[in-house]
C-alpha cells in the first residue's frame, strides 16, 4: 500500500520474484548463446552478434508471452495469483531485454559499416505496401516504443496521475505490442529460417495467449450478463452461503460488480474494484480483519471500505439488509468510506 | 477490472487472434523458397506417373 511514493517498495516477495526473473532470463540467454557457439561457432563478428540478437529476441518474445498469460491464468485459477503480484517488474525487464536486442541490431549494422542501410531499409516507403517484404524492423521498433511507454509509466506515481481506469487502458497497449512482435518475427526471422521451430514458437505462443484470454473472457461474460435490474435489491443468499473471510460477487444488470464479504457474523459490501489498479477485491480474503486485494495486497476495513491508517484509499460501499434469512444488497453505491456493514445473528 | 475493461477485452481478443493467425499463416504460406535449394528442381513441374493419367 502507498502512503508516499518511493522508487520501489521492496519486500521479500518482490526480491524473490525479481531474483527468479533475473536468473531465468540470464540462464535462457546464456544457454541459447552457449548452444549456438557449440553447434555452429560464429566465424565473423556479425555472426556472433546475430546469435546474441536471436537469443535476446526470442527471450523477449517468451517473456512477453508469459506476461500476457499471467492475467487470464490468475482469473482462471487462484494458484497463479503470486505471478501477478510483481508483473510490472517482469514488464520492465522485458523492455530492457528488447532494448538490448535493439542495441545489438544497431551493432550488427555498425560492425559491417552499414548503418545507412538500416535507414534506407526503414525509409523505403514502397515496401510498406507489400506484405512479405514489409520492413519488419519497423514493426519491432513500434513494439519497442510501446514497451518503453508502458515501462516508463509503470510506477504508482503514474497510476495516481492517470487514474487506474486510464492507466489500465494505456497498458492494454501491451496487446498491440505483442501483435507487432509476432508479425515482426513472422515477416523477419521466419522468412529466412527454415526450421519449423520458429513457426511453432510463434503459433504456440500466440495460440496459448489468445486461447487463455478467450476462455477467461467467455467465463466472465456469464456473470456480466446475469443480474437483477439496477434499481432493485439484489439477493446474495443466506449469510452462511458466504464462506467466512471471503466474498460472494453479485452485480446488477449493466452495473459494476459488488463484493459481499463475511467476517464471522459481520457482513459488508464494497465495490469489487480495488482503488489501486481495479483488482478484483471479491477474489481476495479478509486478512487481519481487512479486505485484502489478491493482486497487490491493498487493504480496506470491512465496516466502511476505508484503508487502515496511515493510508487514505476509500472504497464505495453498499447498503445491506437481512430479509427472510437472506442477505440483500442495494446496488446503488454509497459515497466512498460510508459505514454500511451489518451484524447478522 | 471494470465492466468496460472486460467488454473491451472480449472485443479485442477475438479480433486480434483472427488477425494475427491470418498474418502468421500468410507469412508462412508466402515465404520465398530457401536460397540453398536446387532451383532447377523447383522450376521443374512434378512428373505425373502414367498410371495416374490413364
Amino acid at each position: 500500500m502507498s502512503v508516499g511514493l518511493r522508487a520501489v517498495q521492496w519486500n521479500r516477495q518482490k526480491l524473490v520474484y525479481d531474483a527468479i526473473l533475473l536468473v531465468c532470463t540470464t540462464l535462457y540467454i546464456a544457454g541459447y548463446v552457449l548452444i549456438g557457439y557449440s553447434t555452429q561457432p560464429p566465424e565473423k563478428l556479425p555472426d556472433a552478434i546475430d546469435l546474441w540478437l536471436r537469443a535476446t529476441g526470442s527471450c523477449a518474445f517468451f517473456m512477453l508471452t508469459v506476461i500476457l498469460c499471467i492475467g487470464p491464468l490468475a482469473r482462471l485459477d487462484r494458484r497463479f495469483l503470486p505471478l501477478l503480484y510483481n508483473r510490472r517488474h517482469f514488464g520492465v525487464l522485458t523492455f530492457l531485454v528488447a532494448l538490448v536486442h535493439f542495441a545489438l541490431m544497431l551493432d550488427w549494422y555498425v560492425a559491417q559499416d552499414a548503418l545507412p542501410n538500416l535507414a534506407a531499409e526503414l525509409t523505403k516507403w514502397p515496401d510498406y505496401a507489400k506484405f512479405i517484404d514489409f520492413p519488419f524492423k519497423a514493426l519491432g521498433l513500434a513494439a519497442l516504443l510501446i514497451l518503453f511507454l508502458l515501462a516508463a509509466t509503470s510506477h504508482d506515481f503514474w497510476l495516481l496521475v492517470l487514474t487506474p481506469r486510464m492507466w489500465k487502458f494505456i497498458h492494454m497497449g501491451v496487446y498491440v505490442a505483442y501483435a507487432l512482435v509476432v508479425m515482426h518475427v513472422a515477416l523477419g526471422h521466419m522468412q529466412d529460417e527454415r526450421s519449423p521451430l520458429v513457426p511453432l514458437m510463434l503459433g504456440g505462443g500466440f495460440g496459448i495467449v489468445a486461447a487463455l484470454h478467450l476462455i477467461a473472457g467467455w467465463r466472465e461474460r456469464k456473470l456480466d450478463r446475469s443480474g437483477a435490474p439496477a434499481d432493485s435489491w439484489l439477493t446474495v443468499g443466506p449469510p452462511a452461503s458466504i464462506p467466512d473471510k471471503t466474498a460472494r460477487i453479485v452485480a446488477a444488470k449493466g452495473g459494476e460488480r459488488i463484493a459481499v464479504f463475511r467476517d464471522g457474523n459481520r457482513i459488508g459490501a464494497v465495490t469489487n474494484l480495488c482503488a489501486h489498479q481495479n483488482g478484483p477485491l471479491g477474489e481476495g480474503r479478509i486478512i487481519d480483519g481487512c479486505i485484502t486485494c489478491p493482486w497487490h495486497g491493498y487493504q480496506y476495513h470491512l465496516a466502511d471500505g476505508c484503508a487502515p491508517p496511515p493510508f487514505s484509499e476509500k472504497l464505495v460501499t453498499f447498503r445491506l439488509r437481512l430479509e427472510r434469512g437472506l442477505i440483500e444488497v442495494d446496488p446503488r453505491p454509497l459515497p466512498p468510506g460510508t459505514p454500511a456493514a451489518i451484524v447478522v445473528p | 477490472m471494470t465492466r468496460t475493461h472486460r467488454s473491451l477485452h472480449r472485443i479485442v481478443w477475438p479480433v486480434l487472434a483472427v488477425a494475427i493467425a491470418l498474418g502468421v499463416a500468410l507469412a508462412l504460406w508466402l515465404r520465398p523458397p530457401p536460397e540453398d535449394s536446387d532451383d532447377d528442381a523447383r522450376l521443374t513441374p512434378p512428373v505425373i506417373a502414367l498410371e495416374q493419367i490413364g
